[in-house]
């Protein structure tokens, strides 16, 4: 077999998970990463414009989403973030 | 610079006007040791391109670009803003004017108002808002924008029920501050400046002229301004596209172009040059927010001139459905049934249709201010015949009067980029005239040795502020100071009612230095505008800049929340310990600095490199112009007159003999780049025939040739000829054999695989026919066109064209004409569109009308720098709207034909603006480098050139070991290589890999302590 | 360069989900470059098998180190605590480190990557192969192009008669050795030493002889 045709098997996506019940109680964690130069800046113009959101967002400010490094995507999740929103 | 006497020039400019152009001035000014007074009319800086919502070709979002500009010239310490005000009388000569302001009352005391926005809220007057154009009301204490700068309330007088009846005084009462002046009173004072510049921008038709078109009628048909703040996400539907007299959601819209444009008899005889653009943009935009629009353009012809426009309208038609429809609408009348609107025209065969639309837009176009005549009388300048700025094609930034320039569309219709190229041109002719005096008015602060606290336990301030109700109505803000006072390494923490006001200020430094604070955390609005303040604060007492944090909780919860005080608090105080979790690794951030050798190196040596290289000497800086031929002068040399007739031989000779007299200017000739190395500030260059020499900037002026071609019988016939070689013979006195001259346009242009406009080509054709008709009126000529795109005031010698009997045939690219050269005579076969049938003439002579092509050195040069290029070959810049003529390399400049094809004025204008930006940065002894950059530790490098790769500013570099090093001073500090490098041998200062993880970990605290 | 490739993250979990303690233990050269296991790489590979536990909610630690390289001894000594420290210890070195690992810890150490080629970095991010390694370099001969890295069936005198339009018959986008090898010829003037028949190639230097060993005792050092 040639290396394409191994990667190709080794690239066989696992079955997705099925979809779980979502408790009505739910109130989910998210960690958005949002560059300095746009994203944040809408957040703000959100504010700025006094619309509303859901208040679990949280921003951390990058200098460029170029800056996401996969160690804070994972550690996030690790530590139970159930979503994350990278912006830029 | 010649020196006159003893005459001492003045270190300042005034600026008359605060949109993009003037700013754009204002900031190369002030950036190059200039003081700026700015005069501004309305109560905030920001122009026509604040109302925009997104900008063409690339749909960037218009604020997005033009809101960081306005806020550094806002806090820029050499920019002094004077809104509200007008220049009424200018006295002197260029070097010492006397500039007399009247500046209208503010009524709100800039010093004390800290914009929270109190008072606009309990105003009780509403108001028509110009801003929102009509679609939406606004108080009578209000801010211009969301975004404005000065970020002052304003009332407005005439609607103020205080100051017209005398009761009310609601905002005074809800003002914290005590900012409420009802006391203030108009001012008249006068400024010494050297040198003018002129940047009032435009109005815009008022499309009620033409009632039958039925604005101000029928509330469906609106403004291509409307539609723009329709668009907006902080416009009157906050981006919803709704029509005004139900507000449903269109599903047909129209655009109908050259409102109030190109129509002497109505309207304005020229044209605006952007509608085109605009339209087709809107009709884009509206697809993408709602994909249900079925967008229809109505124009005359299309004008996509400018760079990757054609490709973007063929994206429109293709990717998008946009339809145009190439007919004019003569009127719009209203389904009262429905609101909407009926539109008659006539198909292309001839046949009338009506089609129904749920909204219409009118593309209007720009005119002079109705003050024009008074403004220029003034200033003491001449205007042109429509109002607009007198200037020539070879001085298109210089007014006639000495020392007083113009940029943006007061000069003449035009998009943002040309604006903005022409607002750098004018701040370095500012420059070159005020040389010597620069950095004579500026200010310079001084201040206290920085604390060393390497090695200090984190000691942490946190300043939670009230902003007077903003933050506090919804956030406990004594509640968040007191939670953080038990978080570890706080060593202060408490509430402030303004932090950003002077007195908020002084506190923070008397705490600071009372508790020994070395880490600081704000807690109030966003970092973006006021975190440079702060970072000042902090530094006064001695504390790196880089040792503070923001944490933006107005913004990005009080008012996002607001009315859920118990969430927003939660919120507010997670937000903070993120910041607090940062702010122990903070560390201070040393900014470096490398010296500037105060010369530059020009690649090429036509009309883009001489302007620059003269305008870049008459500034004191040394000059290298590098040139491939062994003569000056470029294309241009073959080219004899503009459009307005200026003999372009005398002007190129005078440019060489200018070059080749001064001082400054040393040229070398028929040599290339061999090597550059160094960077911004300090480049070292070698070339090809061994001459050496140093330099700060690079300025790649590397032009373009003329496509040759291969179609049309050019190789084949004597008889058929370039334009340029028709030129060539009319300057040199025409064959009277020759009764008939046929013109093809677009030869080699607008097709795959070069599918764009050479943008110069109509205006070539029009020039020559109107130069043959007026030489042997008898003769006739034919110009079988596309489009005709004679962009701006160029409409007038299409208009003159038609009317000396110019003959102008239209045709589409996949029925193009066919050119027989094997007779007695030409025989040109040709599709007449209004005939409906084909045509066949016998001309004496075919001329054909072909596009440029970048240099074939423009590649060279490209790979020598890393200098990206687009598609067609030609140079991309830094970015298409607002850095026209920097590369996206530090110290690396463009103009002419190398960045894309352009008319003489055009280049000009370029080439001036490529010096205006590099003699901001050959002005500087030494050039500081950003705290916020990238650090690599060559320790831990492995070399495996990820980094180098990814850079999109080449600052990782291979060393003289072969090993990989890094070159700060032109890191931007994205970040990229960080997030590539396997070897985490970079952190970007101030968001390290440690201080990011504190702050996920500090946002997870509630999450992971429940798992 | 040696380049590796991640093994899908069901197979690592599998190998590794019945014990206790896991380091995650990654080598800092060839395949770092490659930006496959490298000790970033191991940490973000720590991460994931992390998360799959508790998915699994299998009770488990699992940690991150590396070294510098893991084919040689003294590199080890640094980290000689995290490993003692492991169950087992998933290594995402090349073949080689993982060996050279296992020989030296009485402990199981599981492969983290398929081992694939030796070859080069076109750009970032695409690797190609160039040698195999046979111990008998002819690149001399066949100017500077290896027929037995680069052509499907190692024709010592190509082409076949698959190669068509320049490309092999295996795949469009494989070029033919053999035609990038006469190409080269022409460029250098030396069409000559194409029609010089190669003689059966000696495959004793290639792995058919066994397992190699290489001794220079010019630079060996008693110790």
């Amino acid at each position: 077999m040639t290396v394409q045709a191994q990667a190709a098997v080794a690239e066989e996506i696992p079955s997705i998970e099925p979809l779980r019940e979502i408790p009505t109680d739910w109130d989910p964690s998210i960690l958005a990463f949002a560059c300095h130069y746009c994203a944040f800046a809408a957040a703000d113009l959100a504010g700025v414009m006094r619309l509303s959101y859901a208040h679990n967002v949280k921003i951390i400010r990058m200098p460029c989403t170029g800056k996401l490094d996969h160690s804070y995507v994972l550690r996030a999740f690790e530590r139970g973030v159930d979503g994350l929103f990278v912006a830029g | 610079m010649t020196k006159k006497g003893n005459n001492t020039k003045r270190g300042s400019v005034l600026i008359a006007g605060g949109g993009i152009g003037g700013m754009q001035a204002a900031l190369d000014l002030a950036d190059s040791g200039f003081k700026v007074h700015m005069i501004q009319k309305d109560p905030s800086i920001g122009g026509t391109m604040s109302m925009l919502d997104k900008t063409f070709p690339t749909g960037d979002c218009s604020m997005c670009m033009i809101s960081p500009k306005m806020v550094e010239v806002g806090r820029h310490p050499n920019i002094v803003l004077h809104t509200l005000s007008e220049v009424t009388g200018v006295e002197g000569e260029p070097g010492d004017f006397t500039v007399t302001v009247h500046e209208q009352p503010r009524y709100v005391d800039a010093e004390k108002c800290t914009g929270c926005g109190a008072c606009e809220k309990k105003c009780p007057k509403l108001v028509v808002s110009e801003f929102e154009q009509g679609l939406s009301k606004r108080k009578a204490i209000y801010s211009l924008l969301p975004q404005a700068v000065p970020n002052t309330r304003v009332i407005d007088p005439v609607n103020c029920l205080y100051l017209q009846r005398g009761r009310c005084k609601a905002c005074e009462k809800f003002c914290d501050t005590g900012a409420i002046n009802f006391d203030d009173t108009a001012k008249d004072y006068q400024l010494q400046v050297g040198a003018i510049i002129l940047s009032p921008g435009a109005d815009r038709y008022d499309p009620k002229i033409r009632p039958e078109l039925g604005f101000g009628r029928w509330p469906n048909v609106v403004t291509s301004l409307q539609f723009e703040r329709i668009l907006s996400a902080s416009g009157p539907f906050a981006g919803e596209i709704k029509r005004p007299s139900d507000e449903r959601h269109p599903r047909k819209v129209a655009w109908i172009q050259c409102v109030g444009s190109r129509d002497p008899h109505n309207a304005n005889p020229w044209c605006s040059s952007v509608c085109c653009m605009y339209a087709t943009k809107q009709a884009v935009i509206a697809k993408e927010h709602d994909g249900s629009i079925q967008p229809t353009v109505f124009y005359m012809e299309m004008r996509a001139f400018g760079k990757d426009f054609d490709k973007y309208v063929d994206r429109a038609k293709d990717q998008y459905g946009v339809v145009y429809r190439r007919t004019m609408i003569s009127d719009v009348k209203e389904d009262p049934d429905t609101g909407s609107l009926i539109l008659r025209f006539a198909a292309e065969d001839g046949t009338l249709i009506e089609e129904i639309f749920d909204l219409v837009v009118l593309s209007i176009g720009f005119q002079p201010h109705a003050d024009a005549a008074e403004f220029a009388r003034t200033f003491g300048i001449e205007p042109n015949q429509h109002g607009f700025a007198q200037t020539s094609a070879f001085g298109p930034v210089e007014t006639t009067r000495p020392g007083v320039y113009v940029t943006g569309i007061y000069q003449g219709p035009k998009d943002i980029p040309e604006t903005v190229a022409q607002g750098s041109a004018v701040a370095g002719r500012s420059m070159a005239l005020l040389g010597e005096a620069r950095g004579t008015e500026i200010t310079v602060q001084e201040l206290p040795d920085e604390k060393d606290v390497a090695g200090e336990e984190p000691r942490i301030g946190v300043f939670v502020c009230h902003c007077g109700i903003n933050i506090s109505q919804t956030v406990d803000v004594k509640g968040v100071a007191e939670e953080m006072r038990a978080v570890p390494n706080v060593a202060y923490s408490d509430d402030l009612m303004y932090a950003c006001a002077p007195d908020g200020q002084e506190k923070i430094k008397e705490l600071i230095n009372e508790h020994k604070l070395n880490r600081v955390i704000v807690a109030s609005c966003t970092p973006r505008t006021h975190a440079p303040l702060f970072q000042d604060t902090i530094r006064e007492v001695g504390l790196n800049k880089y040792l503070f944090e923001l944490a933006d909780i107005r913004e990005q919860c009080s008012w996002c929340h607001m009315g859920q005080k118990e969430i927003a608090t939660k919120k507010a105080t997670e937000i903070v310990k993120m910041n607090v979790a940062k702010a122990r690794y903070l560390q201070p951030v040393e900014t470096d600095s490398v010296p500037v050798t105060p010369a530059a190196m020009i690649i090429g040596g036509g009309v883009a490199g001489m302007t620059s290289a003269i305008a870049l000497a008459d500034q004191g800086f040394d000059i290298h112009l590098v040139e491939k031929d062994d003569h000056l002068g470029g294309l241009a040399g073959n080219v004899y007159r503009t459009l307005d007739g200026s003999d372009v031989q005398a002007f190129v000779k005078e440019k060489i003999a200018a070059v080749d007299n001064h001082p400054k200017i040393s040229v070398h000739l028929e040599t290339e780049v061999a090597t550059t190395g160094g960077f911004v500030g300090g480049f070292k260059t070698t070339l090809a025939n061994g001459d050496k020499f140093d330099h700060g900037a690079i300025v790649v002026a590397s032009g373009g040739v003329e496509y040759e071609p291969e179609e049309y019988g050019y190789k084949d016939s004597d008889r058929v000829i370039t334009q340029r070689e028709l030129e060539k013979q009319i300057a040199e006195g025409l064959d009277p054999g020759q009764k008939h001259y046929l013109m093809i346009q677009c030869v080699g242009s607008r097709e795959e695989p070069l599918n764009y406009c050479s943008r110069v080509c109509c205006q070539d054709a029009i020039k020559n026919a109107i130069a043959i008709k007026e030489k042997s009126p008898s003769a006739q000529v034919t110009i079988l066109y596309r489009d005709i795109r004679t962009y701006g005031l160029r409409e007038d010698y299409y208009q003159k064209a038609r009317e000396i009997g110019v003959l102008f045939v239209r045709f589409e690219p996949e029925n193009k004409p066919q050119v027989d050269t094997g007779g007695d005579r030409l025989q040109v076969t040709a599709f007449d569109y209004v005939l409906n049938q084909n045509i066949r003439l016998h001309p004496d002579v075919v001329v054909l009308s072909t596009g440029l092509r970048p240099h074939p050195l423009t590649e060279k040069v490209g790979k020598q720098y890393k200098l990206t290029r687009n598609p067609d070959g030609f140079f991309l810049e830094a970015h298409v709207k607002l850095r026209p003529v920097d590369f996206p390399s530090e110290g690396l400049y463009v103009a002419g034909l190398a960045h894309a094809p352009k008319n003489l004025d055009e280049t000009i204008s370029q080439a001036l603006a490529a010096a205006g930006r590099a003699g901001v940065l050959l002005s500087h002894d030494r050039l500081s480098v950003s705290g916020i950059i990238s650090k690599h530790n060559r320790d831990i490098c492995m070399s495996c050139l990820a980094c180098f790769r990814v850079c999109p500013f080449g600052s990782p570099f291979i060393d003289e070991d072969g090993k990989v090093s890094h070159n700060e001073v032109i890191c931007t500090g994205c970040g990229i290589c960080a997030g590539i490098c396997p070897a985490k041998a970079f952190q970007v200062n101030n968001f390290t890999d440690q201080q990011i993880h504190a702050m996920v970990d500090a946002a997870t605290e509630d999450v992971f302590e429940k798992a | 360069m040696i380049v590796g490739e991640q093994k899908p993250l069901e197979e690592l979990w599998e190998s590794i989900k019945d014990h206790k303690k896991v380091l995650v233990f990654g080598c800092n050269t060839c395949v770092a470059v490659c930006q496959q296991g490298g000790n970033k790489e191991a940490e973000i590979l720590a991460s994931l098998l992390r998360m799959k536990a508790t998915q699994e909610g299998v009770d488990m630690e699992i940690q991150d180190s590396g070294i510098e390289r893991q084919c040689e001894h003294e590199f080890f000594e640094k980290t000689e605590e995290r490993v003692e420290w492991a169950d087992a210890v998933l290594s995402t070195a090349c073949g080689i480190g993982v060996q050279f690992m296992a020989e030296k810890y009485p402990k199981p150490i599981y492969p983290g990557l398929n081992t694939t080629f030796l070859g080069a970095v076109e750009e970032l991010g695409v690797y190609t192969e160039r040698c195999q390694a046979c111990g008998q370099c002819i690149l001399a001969q066949t100017g500077g192009i290896c027929p037995i890295a680069r052509c499907a069936k190692r024709v010592m005198n190509g082409p076949c008669g698959g190669s068509t339009n320049g490309k092999c018959e295996i795949s469009k986008d494989v070029d033919c050795a053999w035609q990038l090898i006469v190409d080269r010829l022409k460029l250098l003037g030396r069409m000559d030493d194409y029609e010089k028949l190669t003689p059966i190639k000696d495959w004793s230097s290639d792995r058919a002889g066994g397992p190699r060993k290489l001794v220079r005792e010019d630079v060996q050092h008693d110790s």
